[in-house]
């Protein structure tokens, strides 16, 4: 970003180039959370059908990979760049392995083809996290401003993973009739 | 310093490869009209079935249902929403808010490839084998993708790629128009200053950001269901006597996701259009915009509200009572802000030194229009009486007054306004003149008597009318007069492109301020503006943008730009600073 775009200053002693970019991670952290809820408002309508079959037990494989997504936030945080990218290409290989261990046929029935599209999606936004992260780990304030966004992923992850194995017709019934 | 020579630019970079957002706005909206364009062929020859049925050979069933599919999903996605938030917002947001540019050219020039690339991608399906999807514009399973669809092989595959591509590039320019907005105004431009405009297109963008998730998330499940065979959305069905391996997926989720996009998506079209009305009718009518904060504030409820009211698309879909209890009136609550808005339009006329450029004429027009379309939105938001409109032409009329029509007509008086802007030239105004007569006249001719069709109890979506006891002859001789009417607007549109073609080298210089408008945009440098927007300094913004009627000389206006000491024979008790009814 070319600092003569900006004669006006709109924080002192911040570069509006960070600036900016911080207004743009949050907003598009916004659309991703509004996607991923939206997924999980079809998963937990789908769910109420009388003939939904839940998904199996989590292979162990899924706890690796959130270990390593929470470890890759830590070393963004860190500014520790090698480890932060190392780490989240662990979690996507991990999350492929998990995806053979679990080999759920994906046509099965529809909590299974959710299981592949929701991992699927939230891998996508993962790796798409690596490659502007290439751009941006020249500047400590680009490298912070991915930290943010990993620890966005980490709690993603964690919604999804909660929802996809320990949300059951039953806990919708409850939080259902408790309004 | 000089922005435009600040670097070495090639044709390549500056027209084609290009991160200036005017240029991008330009590309957009070139694009979009030229899109529009085959939307508008397409709808011609819908008619000429209609009003000749059998009479073209090379229409039959199949081909119809494909028209009216590419047709709706063109007008509205590919040509109105690219149109008003990549074109319109992509030009004025920097302009109005006296930035140099979008925050992150290099990603505004992403989205508009993308853009270009959903446009090819959506052209394509023309040419796929068994030719583009003739589901309807709202796609619905299982029948989109089951046989006896027209273009169920390849043509919805193409259909909702190209929807997750333009999603992307929306989403891409979507997060620049909110930062731009939040992030670059220039000092002195205050929310509560910005004109309305840009609070229309920024509201309508969050809206967009919101929304279209839905769609993508409704378009990747029906894209597993049709090439993996899940079954998001398939129930067990037999289809041609054969069961099908799907299994226990609910249609009817799909309709909720698609509406959940698809009523944000009304407004993602109207709140730009509202927005762009207000900034006309004020300038032209020389006179504040009436009740400024009361218009911010009716986009801002209005694009709320707008989150919760998709039901009233699908209460024909055996809905819960007390569900289409709730929908229908929180529909019925969004008329409030609306005819609010409505009413101040009005006021601002209302005593104003009406000047009736060709702008001013499609803003009033659109004034006309919407109330008309809007009228009917009451009837159809209330349950008992949408049951029996639903399928019928009623719908339809509402449809096109409200939201085809109605942003056809502000993004006509946005282009002639803004034309001299862009291009430095004046259009002809004669041509002009032309065009609004004619189209709004023909928009009327069109789908008014459609209201009767509708209450007639004539279907929608039927592609022949024959047989039909309860169908009068007369209603097959007023689809001839609507058919002739609508070829003769159609080709009218020519006169628009053929204008703005013709004035952009040859139209008499147009000068930076033709309009006396105070707002920012009109007070550049350079017309067209240059690489930059402004000289060495952006420009100090010191009121809202809607100081007219204020008579000094030979001056009835005070730009936003122009310092307090220059405001000289300002009425006594008068104050600079808070303009436009911005106290901020």
């Amino acid at each position: 970003m070319r600092s003569s775009l900006y004669l006006v200053p709109d924080q002192a002693g911040v570069d509006p180039g960070v600036a900016n970019r911080r207004t743009g991670l949050w907003v598009f952290m916004g659309v991703v959370a509004m996607l991923f809820f939206l997924f999980s408002c079809a998963y937990v309508m789908r769910m109420g059908l009388p003939d939904w079959r839940p998904l199996p037990r989590a292979p162990w494989q899924l706890w690796l990979s959130t270990a390593l997504l929470a470890a890759a936030g830590v070393a963004w945080r860190r500014a520790v760049v090698g480890w932060g990218c190392v780490l989240s290409l662990a979690f996507l290989a991990s999350q492929l392995w998990a995806w053979r261990a679990a080999d759920f046929a994906l046509d099965a029935n529809p909590a299974n083809s959710f299981f592949y599209l929701i991992t699927g999606l939230h891998a996508l936004h993962v790796a798409g996290g690596l490659m502007v992260a290439v751009g941006a780990r020249r500047s400590q304030a680009g490298i912070q401003l991915c930290a943010r966004y990993w620890h966005f992923m980490l709690a993603l992850w964690l919604a999804m993973f909660g929802l996809l194995f320990w949300v059951t017709p039953r806990f919708v019934q409850i939080v259902c009739d408790a309004f | 310093m000089s922005y435009g020579g600040a670097h070495e630019q090639s044709f390549w970079t500056r027209y084609v490869w290009s991160q200036d957002h005017k240029v991008i706005a330009i590309q957009y909206s070139i694009t979009a009209i030229f899109v529009g364009l085959v939307g508008l062929v397409l709808s011609d020859l819908m008619r000429l079935q209609l009003g000749f049925p059998g009479k073209f050979h090379f229409i039959d069933a199949s081909v119809y249902y494909q028209y009216i599919t590419m047709h709706g999903m063109i007008m509205v996605v590919y040509l109105l929403t690219a149109l008003f938030l990549g074109g319109f917002g992509n030009y004025l947001i920097p302009l109005m808010v006296g930035a140099r540019d979008m925050v992150f050219p290099f990603l505004n020039m992403l989205s508009y490839w993308f853009y270009l690339l959903a446009v090819l991608i959506l052209l394509a399906s023309f040419f796929v084998p068994g030719g583009p999807t003739g589901a309807g514009w709202t796609l619905y399973p299982p029948q989109a993708i089951l046989q006896g669809t027209p273009g169920m092989q390849w043509g919805i595959i193409t259909m909702l790629v190209s929807l997750v591509v333009f999603i992307v590039a929306a989403t891409m320019g979507g997060l620049n128009y909110v930062t731009t907005v939040l992030q670059a105004r220039t000092r002195g431009m205050t929310l509560m200053r910005m004109p309305l405009t840009v609070w229309g297109i920024f509201t309508a963008t969050i809206l967009a950001l919101l929304a279209f998730p839905a769609l993508f998330v409704s378009g990747v499940m029906m894209l597993f269901d049709k090439t993996l065979g899940t079954s998001f959305f398939m129930p067990a069905i037999v289809s041609m006597g054969q069961h099908l391996t799907h299994q226990g997926g609910s249609p009817l989720l799909f309709q909720h996701l698609f509406w959940f996009f698809g009523h944000p998506e009304v407004y993602i079209v109207a709140l730009p259009a509202f927005g762009i009305i207000s900034d006309l009718i004020s300038v032209h009518a020389r006179k504040r915009i009436f009740g400024y904060r009361m218009m911010v504030w009716a986009i801002i409820v209005i694009g709320g509200l707008s989150f919760v009211v998709w039901a009233h698309h699908m209460y024909v879909s055996g809905m819960h009572p007390y569900f289409g209890f709730f929908f229908a009136t929180t529909t019925l609550i969004i008329a409030v802000p609306t005819a609010l808005k409505v009413y101040n339009w009005t006021l601002t006329l209302w005593r104003g030194d009406i000047h009736l450029t060709v702008p001013m004429l499609f803003a009033v027009g659109f004034i006309s229009t919407f109330v008309i379309g809007g009228l009917t939105g009451l009837f159809l938001g209330n349950v008992s009486v949408d049951i029996p409109l639903s399928n019928t032409y009623f719908v339809v009329a509402h449809f096109h007054m409200v939201m085809g029509v109605s942003p056809v007509l502000a993004v006509f008086g946005g282009i002639y306004h803004w034309f001299p802007k862009v291009s430095g030239r004046m259009y002809d105004r004669l041509l002009g003149r032309l065009h609004f007569w004619i189209t709004f006249l023909g928009a009327y001719l069109i789908f008014f008597p459609m209201h009767y069709l509708g209450i007639l109890g004539m279907p929608r979506r039927y592609y022949a009318y024959d047989n039909y006891a309860f169908i009068p002859p007369s209603a097959q001789s007023l689809n001839e007069f609507i058919t002739i009417v609508a070829l003769f607007v159609g080709a009218t549109q020519l006169l628009f492109l053929l204008n703005l073609a013709w004035s952009s080298f040859r139209g008499e210089l147009a000068g930076g301020n033709p309009w006396d408008a105070a707002s920012l945009e009109w007070f550049t440098p350079h017309t067209p503006p240059g690489h930059g927007n402004w000289g060495e300094e952006t420009p100090v913004v010191y009121r809202g943008a809607y100081e007219y009627g204020i008579q000094d000389g030979d001056s009835d206006y005070l730009p936003q730009n122009s310092p307090p000491e220059q405001a000289r024979g300002a009425p006594a008790g008068w104050s600079p600073l808070p303009g436009g009814g911005g106290k901020s």
